[in-house]
């Protein structure tokens, strides 16, 4: 089992809007496997909650659009079970005359197996039986899709309170989320119901089954939720900051007992936060987004011990209460509508070159001697990465010095966010 | 940052009364700040710490009389500001200015922020248009804008560059004391180290006091030079900023500290996880009002406790005086505790637990081990529980509240100066300080 269960491939998800294309995620990858945590980080508009929206389309098409990318869901049962529900739309990759791919005048997209209308992609069979293959989510109809939302792949959102219905009792909604994937009857529906408020830490779960969302705090509403979300035993659980809104006492709370479930259940967690603190405290991959692209990703003991990409280091070393000097970025994020050549993160890196504002974001190096990829041009051929690897502060004072110097009194980046302004205004 | 001082808050309380019926009649009231001291030095910065719901925003407001408080005196160089009049108090609102979380709910859409900057000028009685914007152009440089956005709308910023005007707003009368409620916790981290440093510089320049009120001890630690910790209401610890985040005294400024996650994964599992909520204000609990969760709670004379079992007994106990425990939930998601001895088989043929299964059930539940070290302890636990599970619930609770008392409960701590030379209010303290004071007790 080396396959990852969910695997972004170069996934684009486009709004339309008056100004103009937003491009919100441009083209980046995403592994996640089976027991694993991957930790999505990014400052807001950096695409993340778009990226984990689009895995299971719930975002609103129109105006969100996926033009290009692939998300592979890797369950083999579901393979099996959509097979037989959607026979006209297998594609099986050995056979080269599959039904469908002949007579149709959409050409195979490059890399991908079958045509639009084909999203069960079977990769191997033994016997009769599927053995390797996926589902195709961007391509999967929405009656397919409904299966797997709430069913394999389960969502845990930002705001508890905004995800609960405020006039059903918390025991109903569980057991509604419990029935709508399985056959149970009333009464053994109520008694998992409540095992699973039991199992995310809810005291006098029988007794609590009938209160109202109102009568939960923040922190008991998220576990509703978890409870809520974990009903169907879910393959993978796609967590949006779940730990946002709660006081960071609440969130260590939320945090173990995601854990907990997780060495339980074995579930796969992709876990999208802009807090840096709480992805040192679960990850075991990171992706560091920044305006629609991935910067960096690795394992997380090697990225956090030698952040790669410039943009890294800098939202480590701006994290408040290190004791040490602050340090800010300046600048802010680029245009989404219309974004710069080369590198995104350029225009605010100190150590930009020339190359780093032509052609396309640089693609993703590997890191010598680390589990880790990074999008930068100083770890391609003829660059030298220890360039990079040195403090972002120090950098910085560096540039602002050779630039003429800035005022002091101010520090250099105070004269910032006049990008947002010209390209009108508030994001 | 002189020995004089500008502000001080003595005993101040602001309850909000919960009324019922067309009469309002009072039948309770939420202590949201329930007597808390300090006081603030030109050119200093203090700290509020604390969850949401501990009152920190409460003493801001009441302190400035955007709400009138409870009871207390706020002195204002040494003038009670809670007599003033009206006249007054307009006068002293010249020299206290806040600052907001929200940036763009603190601005009208539909002023420029020339007119939104300038408007507390024109309040305070600077009618000449021209001085006006003369003073908020050189106000909007000093933020880091340009002069030239004077005319500009609030949509037309960023959330950093709005709350940039928002404090050109507050500085534009002068003031001497400046309150900021979260003003960074809407921004992201990159902007934050703009917006603090910003704030650090205006502060110097100025030689204002800033109260600074934060929920995030990162942002705390930035820029503040003394932190006072809240808890429902009632300061537990004041202390200087290094020395709070190196040495904390009260157990819930360490749990506090000890949950934030650390941006370091080789630090990870090493946070303090407080059980339980934050308690209602409206019914603060007696004593030491962190007694609930506190993981350093005292046990009582005569027993020898794990530390760690004798915070499970009391969380037991806590849920008991509640009410008759759920042994439906017991039943449904602990029957493994008990093991197979004590699973029968009920007439219906479904499968139950005996009295024993369910009282191994109840200490799973509650994290308590099947054997307490202490054998006195054990027994106590052992009778009430068996009254628990014989429909006894009264006597059951009775016995755990006669034996299983702790001293956190009975006495509230005060704010005192610990070994460590600043105050906390514990009682773990006041216990060493009387055994340094009475060595020869034993």
């Amino acid at each position: 089992m080396s396959d990852p269960l969910i695997s972004v491939k170069n996934l684009h998800t486009q709004f339309h809007t008056d100004d103009g294309t937003v491009r919100a995620v441009d083209g980046i990858d995403v592994d996640v496997s089976r027991g694993e945590t991957v930790c999505i980080v990014g400052e807001s508009g950096s695409g993340k909650t778009v990226t984990s929206e689009s895995i299971t389309k719930i975002l609103q098409m129109p105006p969100g659009d996926i033009p290009i990318g692939e998300v592979q869901f890797r369950d083999v049962e579901s393979v099996r079970e959509l097979a037989d529900q959607f026979p006209k739309r297998v594609f099986d990759v050995h056979e080269d005359d599959a039904p469908g791919t002949a007579g149709t005048d959409v050409p195979p997209e490059e890399d991908r197996p079958g045509d639009e209308k084909h999203f069960v992609i079977v990769e191997e069979r033994s016997g009769d039986r599927i053995s390797r293959g996926y589902i195709d989510m961007v391509r999967a109809p929405d009656n397919a899709l409904r299966k797997i939302r709430g069913g394999d792949i389960a969502h845990i959102f930002q705001n508890p309170q905004s995800a609960l219905n405020p006039v059903y009792t918390v025991g109903w909604q569980i057991v509604e989320a419990v029935q709508l994937h399985s056959d149970d009857d009333d009464e053994a529906a109520r008694e998992r119901a409540i095992d699973l408020l039991d199992r995310v830490g809810i005291p006098d779960a029988a007794a609590r089954f009938d209160d109202y969302p109102h009568e939960f705090s923040g922190g008991m509403k998220q576990r509703v939720i978890i409870a809520m979300a974990l009903a169907s035993n879910p393959d993978v659980l796609i967590a949006d900051e779940p730990t946002t809104a709660l006081d960071v006492t609440i969130q260590a709370q939320i945090l173990d007992l995601l854990a907990e479930i997780q060495e339980d259940l074995g579930m796969a967690i992709l876990f999208i936060t802009h807090d840096l603190g709480v992805v040192a405290e679960i990850a075991d991959r990171v992706v560091v987004m920044y305006a629609g692209k991935v910067m960096e990703s690795g394992e997380v003991f090697d990225l956090f011990e030698s952040p790669a990409h410039p943009y890294t280091r800098a939202l480590l070393e701006c994290l408040p209460g290190r004791g040490g000097d602050m340090v800010s970025i300046g600048g802010s994020l680029p245009s989404v509508t219309n974004p710069p050549d080369g590198c995104r993160f350029a225009p605010r890196c100190p150590h930009a070159v020339d190359d780093c504002f032509t052609g396309d974001q640089p693609p993703m190096y590997s890191v010598e001697g680390a589990d880790q990829e990074v999008s930068c041009v100083f770890y391609g051929d003829g660059y030298d990465e220890s360039v990079v690897q040195t403090e972002f502060a120090a950098a910085q004072n560096r540039t602002a010095r050779t630039d003429g110097g800035r005022t002091t009194g101010r520090r250099a980046g105070t004269d910032t966010d006049e990008s947002v302004r010209s390209d009108g205004g508030d994001r | 940052m002189s020995a004089r001082t500008l502000l001080e808050v003595k005993g101040l309380k602001k309850h909000y009364p919960i009324t019922q019926g067309v009469l309002k009649k009072e039948v309770g009231r939420v202590r949201a700040v329930d007597g808390v001291d300090f006081s603030v030095s030109p050119g200093e910065t203090l700290g509020i710490v604390g969850e949401s719901g501990c009152g920190k925003s409460t003493v801001a407001t009441s302190l400035l009389r955007l709400e009138e408080p409870t009871a207390g005196d706020v002195l204002f160089e040494g003038e009670d500001i809670t007599t003033y009049d009206k006249a007054e108090l307009k006068r002293f609102r010249r020299r206290a200015q806040m600052i907001f979380q929200d940036p763009t709910a603190s601005f009208d859409p539909r002023m420029s922020i020339g007119e939104s900057v300038g408007e507390p000028l024109l309040i305070h009685g600077i009618s000449d248009r021209n001085r006006r914007r003369e003073i908020v152009k050189d106000l909007l440089e000093r933020v880091g804008l340009s002069a030239d956005d004077i005319d500009r709308y609030p949509h037309e910023f960023s959330g950093g560059q709005k709350q940039r005007v928002a404090l050109a707003r507050a500085l534009v009368v002068n003031p001497e004391l400046i309150v900021a409620d979260e003003p960074v916790s809407a921004l992201d981290v990159s902007i934050q180290a703009d917006i603090l440093s910003l704030m650090n510089d205006i502060q110097a320049e100025f030689d204002l006091a800033m109260l600074f009120i934060s929920h995030n001890l990162g942002v705390i630690r930035e820029v503040c030079d003394r932190v006072a910790v809240m808890y429902l209401g009632e300061i537990v610890e004041i202390a200087p900023t290094e020395e709070l985040f190196s040495n904390p005294q009260h157990p819930y400024t360490r749990a506090l500290l000890g949950s934030i996650p650390q941006p370091d994964p080789r630090q990870r599992g090493e946070s303090i996880t407080l059980s339980g909520d934050v308690p209602s204000p409206s019914n603060p609990p007696a004593g030491c009002r962190f007694h609930t969760r506190c993981p350093d709670v005292i046990p009582p004379e005569g027993y020898e406790f794990e530390q760690r079992h004798w915070r499970s007994v009391q969380d037991l106990r806590q849920r008991m005086r509640k009410g008759p425990l759920d042994l439906e939930t017991v039943r449904t998601a602990h029957s493994d505790a008990a093991g197979d001895g004590h699973v029968q088989t009920a007439e219906d043929g479904q499968s139950v637990l005996d009295d024993e299964g369910l009282k191994a059930g109840i200490r799973e539940e509650f994290d308590i081990p099947q054997r307490l070290s202490d054998d006195e302890a054990e027994d106590v636990l052992d009778r009430a529980l068996t009254a628990e599970v014989s429909d006894d619930h009264e006597s059951g609770r009775d016995l755990l509240d006669e034996e299983f008392q702790t001293p956190c409960e009975q006495t509230a701590p005060e704010l005192r100066e610990t070994s460590a030379g600043w105050e906390a209010a514990c009682l773990l303290h006041d216990e060493q300080r009387q055994r340094v004071e009475q060595p020869a007790d034993d």
